[in-house]
């Protein structure tokens, strides 16, 4: 089920899904390799069945939101520039690209080779048509505001588009051309259709797409049939067949891939894996998960507002023995905006940060007039340290994650209180300002830029910075490390980036989980190690694997 | 009106009236000659015995996590009697302190519904005419009610998600059923002789309602709240598998079941098993009861020897 | 009678339309309002953005403005509007989900039917035997059991351990046309649970219903005339005693849809249930209101033919 509440942690997860696309990082894959790489040699054939609580509602890549399409979609839609699950930027539809010094221009070469499912090739054309087709308020594009960076496009040549940005951005390529949201549609087919219609267009029956398996069956919350691309410039994915079926509940789709109804799922929550991590029917998939936990300060709230406040609370918080018994060693604790996932820019300071020590937020907090009462909770000037914890009401992992904060912080005399909200209403009242902490999980995109949750400009409404941490020093960081395309001196200011962090701490970041998922054994070609950081980094292989006989 | 009538009438009227309330001891009798019934009574004492006395009955406090199995349900055993949840809690205790909140859910959502469903009826009965079918199309619209939102918008005019809440939504949800109840009950009341004997004497609107026709039509709403706790439980749990029940960490058979289908916790049935039954119980329970008062109070199977 | 029928079919106009006004009413008042899942994401959908596509739906203006439009669409063209998140015309979701929902509730009642009819009888004929107190209880353990705990049962009992019947669906995976068998195999689990938590409601009201006639003066007078209890009960007694059961197919719609509901999402069947959990997770307001009609039509057309029921089954009662 899509939004039943109790898999509301999972929403967070998905919604990331559907908008970034692309790759993973250090892969550990710590399970027994099954049926990978060198079983058996590769044929044409078979069907791949994926189970899924969330999948496509549409099928044009502009309308790809919430919902599971920007995990299906990148098997129909080829995009300009793709990521591998190892996180890089690799060229796709471009076979290359020029970037001018000062970072503002990029020129895109189309490969010649690409066609649409109909014949006709993929040309600069399909570009042009798509970006217009977004930059028209008309046509309800999801993720316009994306291209927003960009301040023209020319096409000229048949095979050259150029893109000219407004100030330099080194996440471009992997945040805005890697994503299925932005690949080209075939202009000689919808250029003649008003903008306006494009939203309430059934292109079920006559789908056209260039990616290596074109929607041949498509039913709404029930399936939706893929075949592969025959004439793929990439070469003919050997599975022949991709059938994507939705539950709606994810017990439902468990119980599918146990008893071999579905070769795999989309993601599985660590619950889900303990039933099948020691299972040898299954290839297994562990890698960092591009994502983390974390608590949401509201920061002009007086008691959230005090850093000190903020310190103890890490330092109450026992993470590693909550990850460990909690959630069965399946989080690792981490403090900071960058995932493990992000390999390159991820600064190991962010898993020493904030270590278990009550004694220690005892003593911050009596240094900030915190004092003990005789009711076990500390005063300030008569007022209480009581915090309430926003909660999606139905998630459980938010609820598990509360309950174990609440005997955390009692022990150094902080009150929490939980308050559940509706998904819906609960967001919107992260977007109002109504919370004081706000417990909740979050994908982040392939890029590791996280101006969106730490930058002024993040602030509601424009981002993502829910705790409206305002810093000067951290926006000066956060623009530098973006205008520079030179991965090294990237790195060095994402660790200044992470140091703030620390210093202020603007989140309650707790842990980082794992992407776990599995794979039928009887799927051949998986190789753990090729996996990414989630379902669509992951499948990137997919059109290398093969069904056993 | 009612100021320059003789005292002494009303009196009179009163005793003119088919007698109110049937006699204890004669309910009572034929409520015991249903075994059923008294076994549901018999559960219904226990349950509620078990809700009121629930801190004394365990030495666990139901919120208190214990490390050393936090993350692993442990199946029942002579230490925790139905086991521990997965967060390391005693699920007695959970059970225990459960029924509190799933009987204080279901008795207040009853007795809101009763109240207001009782005096909506009733006047919609008693004036009949255009009142009446403006009033029991209303009920008519609030039988197809988006419920969802019902629930969101009572939250966002009390800012909260509390067992209050829940409370309140249950009752706006059921109070339609009694309204028809006693509605129907009342129109057959309406032209009855001594209704009609009281309105020739002039007898004030509210008085006659009050006084002569609700109390004649009490006998099935008393088997309808007995049912409605019952029902109100069942429909604590439902808003419970759609996240909208009562709310973690306060314990109601409604969540634990629905925390219950954590697939790690599929792994642990018990956790499935146990507030399943409880709820299962404590419904079937009531139904007894109130078969039971239904044989004991109408009468239509009064004396036939039922 | 022709004409309180015709009176009370002319009445349900107001009455669909009270309810449109008023669901749409709270709906819109609710907080969390559209667009809060999708401004929430790893790039979420700007302010700006999100604001375009507010005016573009309307949703810019106030409720009772945007229910006018609404009802315009729906009165003019007979449209139901467009779906806000797949921009798919919500009467084709809709009309996608009735048959599967509709098979699934037609098929449990006549199930519900089929046992609790005659075991009622039995019980009636047979007041506090054995069989009595035993259909009782079962019965009201059926109705005491929260419907999606059943269902989940079910599930993990004979479709999980015992592998008897699948766990999902109404069709076996990546099979293409309808095969009966598996239907029926699809459908048990699901039509068993729904059935099993209706049973009591049918199975004490017949009871009951027996009961009243078969205390009847007639019927005693017939049998008092020597005629065998089997004509008494079969011909004269059980024709009068199942008309009052008719009506209650209407009162018993709405709690029968809500069952429904619940027992397609513990078996992943996708129906009106599905549909309309989503919509209302997702604030998809064209499509909430189209499953509210329709439910509220079901509900209201069932009431009056309850109403009906009673008038034929009692002509005591006047309708002028």
């Amino acid at each position: 089920m899509r939004h039943l509440p109790q898999t509301a942690a999972l929403i967070a997860a998905a919604v990331l899904l559907a908008a970034c696309s692309g790759g993973g990082s250090t892969s550990t894959s710590t399970a027994p390799e099954n049926g990978t790489a060198a079983a058996g040699t590769p044929h044409y054939g078979g069907t791949f069945k994926i189970g899924s609580t969330s999948a496509a509602d549409t099928l044009l890549p502009i309308y790809a939101d919430v919902e599971g399409a920007g995990n299906d979609l990148p098997l129909a839609y080829d995009t300009l520039v793709n990521v591998d699950p190892q996180m890089r930027v690799i060229p796709w539809l471009a076979e290359k690209w020029d970037v001018s010094k000062d970072g503002l221009t990029y020129t895109m070469h189309l490969r010649h080779n690409a066609t649409w499912s109909d014949g006709q090739p993929v040309t600069s054309a399909d570009v042009m048509y798509e970006y217009a087709l977004e930059m028209d308020p008309k046509s309800q594009a999801v993720y316009k505001s994306d291209y927003d960076v960009i301040a023209n496009l020319k096409a000229p040549d048949k095979w050259t588009v150029v893109y000219t940005l407004k100030t330099a951005n080194a996440a471009f390529l992997a945040n805005v051309l890697s994503s299925v949201q932005h690949a080209p549609l075939p202009a000689h087919i919808y250029a003649k259709l008003p903008h306006d219609s494009m939203r309430h267009l059934d292109i079920s029956k006559s789908f056209v797409g260039d990616g290596p398996y074109i929607v041949t069956e498509f039913k709404q919350d029930d399936h939706m049939t893929l075949t592969s691309n025959k004439t793929w410039w990439n070469g003919r994915p050997y599975i022949d067949e991709v059938y994507i079926k939705e539950y709606q509940t994810e017990q439902a789709q468990l119980i599918a891939l146990q008893d071999g109804e579905v070769d795999m799922p989309y993601i599985l929550t660590g619950a889900q894996w303990q039933g099948v991590k020691n299972d040898n029917r299954f290839t297994h998939i562990h890698t960092y998960a591009n994502a983390f936990d974390w608590e949401i300060p509201n920061l002009n709230d007086p008691i959230m507002g005090d850093v000190n406040v903020r310190r103890a609370m890490m330092y109450a918080w026992d993470r590693k023995t909550e990850a460990a018994k909690l959630f069965q060693g399946e989080d690792i604790p981490v403090f900071g905006p960058i995932s493990l996932a992000q390999s390159w820019a991820f600064d190991p300071a962010a898993k020493t940060a904030f270590p278990y020590d009550p004694a220690k937020a005892g003593q911050i907090l009596d240094a900030d007039g915190w004092r003990l009462g005789p009711d076990g909770v500390r005063y300030k000037n008569a007022q209480p340290l009581a915090i309430t914890v926003g909660l999606i009401s139905g998630n459980e992992a938010g609820a598990k994650d509360f309950e174990f904060a609440q005997a955390e912080m009692k022990a150094v005399g902080i009150k929490l209180t939980s308050k559940q909200s509706e998904i819906n209403v609960f967001y919107q009242n992260e977007r109002d300002g109504k919370f004081q902490l706000d417990s909740g999980g979050e994908s982040l995109s392939t890029d590791p830029d996280p101006t969106l949750i730490l930058g002024s400009s993040g602030i509601p409404p424009n981002g993502l910075n829910y705790a409206r941490y305002n810093s000067p020093q951290m926006d000066a960081l956060l623009k530098a490390a973006l205008e520079t395309t030179d991965q090294e001196k990237r790195r060095a200011l994402y660790t200044k980036v992470q140091e703030l962090a620390i210093q202020d701490v603007p989140y309650l970041w707790t842990l980082a989980p794992y992407y776990r998922n599995v794979v039928n054994a009887r799927v051949k070609g998986v190789d753990p190690a090729q996996a990414g950081p989630f379902f669509s980094y992951t499948i990137f292989n997919l059109p290398k694997w093969w069904i056993a006989q | 009106m009612a100021a320059t009538r003789p005292l002494g009438l009303e009196s009179a009227l009163d005793q003119a009236m088919p007698p109110h309330v049937p006699v204890a001891a004669d309910v009572w009798r034929r409520f015991a000659r249903n075994k059923l019934s008294l076994v549901g009574l018999g559960l219904v004492g226990l349950i509620v015995f078990c809700a009121v006395f629930a801190p004394h009955l365990t030495s666990y406090d139901p919120l208190a996590i214990d490390m050393n199995v936090l993350g692993t349900p442990t199946p029942p055993s002579a230490q925790h009697l139905f086991g521990t949840d997965v967060d390391g809690r005693d699920y007695f205790s959970r059970m225990l302190f459960g029924a509190r909140i799933s009987l204080e859910v279901g008795f207040s959502a009853m007795f809101i519904a009763i109240t207001f469903g009782t005096i909506y009826g009733a006047i919609a009965a008693y004036y009949g005419g255009w009142v009446d079918s403006v009033m029991m199309r209303f009920v008519d619209m609030m039988l197809s009610f988006p419920t969802f939102f019902l629930i969101l918008t009572v939250e966002a005019v009390t800012n909260n998600f509390s067992i209050i809440v829940i409370m309140v939504v249950i009752g706006m949800l059921s109070w339609t059923g009694v309204s028809r109840l006693v509605r129907g009950q009342i129109l057959s009341l309406r032209e009855r002789d001594f209704v009609t004997a009281a309105r020739a004497f002039g007898a004030e609107d509210r008085r006659i309602i009050f006084r002569h026709l609700l109390p004649n039509a009490l006998a099935p709403v008393i088997v309808a709240a007995t049912l409605a706790i019952g029902d109100n439980i069942l429909t604590e749990s439902g808003l419970s598998y759609l996240g909208l029940g009562v709310q973690i960490p306060t314990p109601s058979w409604g969540n634990s079941l629905q925390k219950a289908l954590d697939p790690e916790v599929l792994s642990a049935p018990w956790l499935l098993v146990i507030p399943g039954l409880l709820i299962v119980v404590t419904v079937v329970a009531f139904n007894f009861v109130g078969e039971g008062l239904r044989d004991a109070l109408d009468p239509k199977t009064r004396g036939s020897g039922a | 009678m022709s004409t309180y029928i015709g009176r009370r079919l002319i009445g349900l106009i107001p009455l669909l339309l009270g309810i449109s006004v008023i669901s749409y009413a709270i709906m819109a008042l609710a907080p969390g309002g559209v667009g809060s899942i999708f401004t929430h994401s790893a790039r979420p959908m700007s302010a700006a953005d999100l604001a375009v596509i507010q005016h573009q739906l309307g949703l810019d203006r106030p409720w009772y403005v945007q229910y006018f439009y609404w009802l315009h669409n729906l009165v003019v063209n007979r449209d139901l509007g467009f779906s806000f998140i797949d921009g798919r015309p919500v009467m084709a979701k809709i009309l996608e989900k009735i048959p599967t929902t509709l098979q699934l509730i037609s098929i449990s009642f006549i199930c519900t039917l089929l046992i609790a009819i005659p075991t009622a009888i039995y019980a009636a004929t047979h007041k506090n035997s054995v069989v009595d107190y035993i259909a009782t209880a079962v019965a009201f353990i059926g109705y005491g059991m929260p419907t999606f705990w059943l269902g989940i049962m079910m599930l993990e009992i004979f479709a999980v351990r015992l592998h008897w019947f699948p766990a999902s669906g109404l069709s076996e995976m990546g099979s293409s046309g309808f095969n009966l068998g598996d239907r029926i195999h699809h459908l048990v689990l699901p039509v068993a649970t729904l059935t099993f938590v209706s049973l009591a409601s049918w199975m004490r009201y017949q009871r009951a219903s027996m009961l009243d006639v078969l205390g009847e003066d007639y019927i005693r007078t017939a049998a008092a005339k020597g005629l065998s209890p089997r004509v008494v009960v079969y011909k004269h007694a059980l024709r009068n005693a199942l008309l009052p059961v008719i009506t209650l197919v209407g009162l018993y719609l709405p709690a029968l849809l809500t069952g429904a509901y619940f027992t397609e999402i513990v078996f992943s069947i996708p129906g009106m249930g599905y549909l309309g959990l989503n919509a209302i997770f997702e604030r998809d307001y064209p499509t909430i209101m189209g499953i509210t009609l329709f439910s509220a039509f079901l509900v209201v057309t069932g009431n009056l033919l309850a109403d009906i029921g009673y008038a034929v089954a009692d002509p005591r009662i006047r309708y002028d």
